[in-house]
């Protein structure tokens, strides 16, 4: 089988001159990678299930392919687990989809790409959904988002500083991956409403800034919960892109004791992010001759199905988690692909 | 003793493709001239200046179009339009990283078509463009640079980017 891996090989005295390796090159992210040897990667070739030269995406605006081969290499020096490879594989197919938008949405604006995972795979692969979701400790979660970080940067041009010329980024570059609850998500998963079967597992890549907290912790009701969520919606952008809303178990158990459906609070949420063109001009976030009427209301997303919501986090603390979308907006839709597509 | 260690290129150069360059006419005189805008904040105002400096040539006609998406390659069936129709293109600006190398891409996809192409970008972005350029398999396709920034600017130093195009389109026939 070694003989079917065509990448360049670099003999190397030792483990440290692997990371020297890494950090010369930039093939890295500032951390110490896992050294993607031959026969690590073709553990990962195979527990892919495909061919190593298969073109699993493209990317037309730099005129290159992502292959198994690639994927693989870039998950192990990123420390992933070979049964990954199904995670990887479907956030590549959903990232190269062209609605996605990878190429702008990696080298310019503030974000990162996403994933919500969905459906079996989260207790398959103990992805982490609950306390401290966007944050360290669980492997899944943290070499996942990872790998994707060195695919964008290897395979995507997204080499920060030459190619990628966000002003700030945001900590999520190094790894932004999350699970979304099996045990708190009162509705169907995420992905059921995006044309995947609910009993399946999928992968959901989104264009995101930083999270934001919104926390309400004194109502029992939606109203004044939904409130504090559209309010920290409306910081995002104005240019009709999809907000993802992560529904902490606390805020997520009101709206499902009050009877509301992912789309009731869906729609909720579109109704009330809204700002008049004055206060947009007041706040800068529009020049002062904007040809429009001071009470005209713009929304941040167009439509209440631009607001994806899923649930996760601990279940300590009424919070929620508004993820606001690329600069680009519309320009940017979030994919969602099944991680076994029915051939 | 350790041992060494073999480990594989994480990266992937891009697929190279090779294309031949059209040549430049050396007037517009009696041509079709397409303008693709990119859609960034003042692409649409340059090149319209740029068209005005152009006017004492006599080109036959101007096909002004917009790219639905700044930052993504544009549609096939626009490229195809532009090179259906026109004798040269004008697109641009590349003032960003996204829309830079798309813009670049574009340019690339009409000489393909065989349709003499000139894109503007800033001068920040020259690097940028020059990546892409060499990912579309022409590394030293001629840029036309104008200077860094071009989205706020005011109708002044907007004609002054224009002149800088102008001056170096006509320089290079």
């Amino acid at each position: 089988m070694t003989g079917t891996l065509t990448s360049a090989r670099y003999e190397v005295a030792d483990e440290q001159a692997v990371q020297d390796l890494f950090v010369r090159t930039g093939w890295g992210d500032g951390l110490p990678v896992v050294a993607p040897t031959p026969e690590r990667v073709e553990r990962f070739v195979a527990a892919s299930g495909r061919a190593p030269d298969e073109v699993v995406g493209v990317l037309p605006e730099q005129a290159r392919e992502l292959t198994v081969e690639k994927i693989a290499v870039n998950a192990v020096a990123a420390g992933c687990r070979e049964e990954y490879m199904s995670v990887l594989l479907a956030a590549v197919r959903a990232l190269t989809r062209e609605e996605f938008c990878l190429h702008s949405t990696t080298v310019s604006g503030a974000t990162a790409p996403l994933l919500v995972l969905s459906g079996p795979i989260v207790e398959q692969i103990n992805v982490n959904t609950s306390y401290s979701v966007f944050g360290p400790g669980h492997v899944a979660n943290a070499t996942i988002g990872r790998a994707v970080r060195l695919i964008l940067q290897n395979l995507c041009g997204g080499v920060p500083g030459l190619y990628d010329k966000a002003t700030f980024g945001h900590p999520g570059k190094f790894s932004y991956c999350i699970g979304e609850s099996r045990t708190a998500n009162p509705w169907e998963p995420l992905h059921a409403d995006r044309g995947v079967p609910a009993d399946e597992s999928a992968v959901t890549v989104f264009a995101g800034e930083a999270p934001i907290n919104a926390r309400n912790d004194w109502s029992h009701e939606p109203g004044p919960v939904l409130a504090t969520i559209a309010d920290a919606m409306l910081v995002s952008h104005y240019t009709g892109g999809c907000v993802l809303v992560v529904l902490g178990p606390l805020h997520a158990a009101i709206m499902a004791r009050a009877g509301m459906r992912r789309a009731d609070v869906q729609a909720e949420l579109f109704r009330r992010a809204h700002r008049s063109v004055a206060d947009l001009v007041r706040a800068g976030r529009l020049p002062p001759d904007t040809p429009a009427p001071a009470e005209e209301r713009r929304g941040v997303v167009r439509r209440p199905e631009d607001v994806l919501v899923t649930v996760a986090g601990g279940d300590l603390y009424g919070y929620s988690a508004v993820i606001p979308y690329w600069i680009g907006g519309h320009d940017s839709t979030p994919v969602t692909e099944p991680l076994h597509p029915r051939s | 003793m350790t041992t060494p260690l073999v480990v594989l290129d994480p990266t992937a150069g891009a697929a190279t493709r090779s294309v031949q360059l059209v040549a430049r006419p050396t007037s517009f005189a009696g041509l079709s001239v397409g303008w693709l805008d990119n859609g960034k904040p003042n692409s649409d105002r340059v090149l319209a200046l740029l068209g005005e400096r152009f006017a004492d040539e006599g080109h036959r006609e101007d096909v002004v179009r917009r790219k639905p998406n700044i930052g993504r390659v544009a549609p096939a069936a626009l490229i195809d339009e532009l090179a259906k129709r026109c004798d040269v293109v004008v697109t641009g600006v590349g003032d960003c990283a996204g829309c830079c190398s798309c813009t670049v891409q574009d340019a690339i996809a009409l000489e393909r078509r065989g349709v003499p192409t000139y894109v503007v970008v800033t001068s920040e972005l020259v690097t940028i463009a020059r990546i892409a350029a060499t990912a579309a398999g022409v590394p030293e396709y001629p840029l036309v640079v104008v200077d860094h920034p071009l989205g706020a600017l005011d109708p002044g130093r907007l004609a002054q980017r224009a002149v800088q195009a102008h001056e170096q389109i006509v320089g290079s026939r």
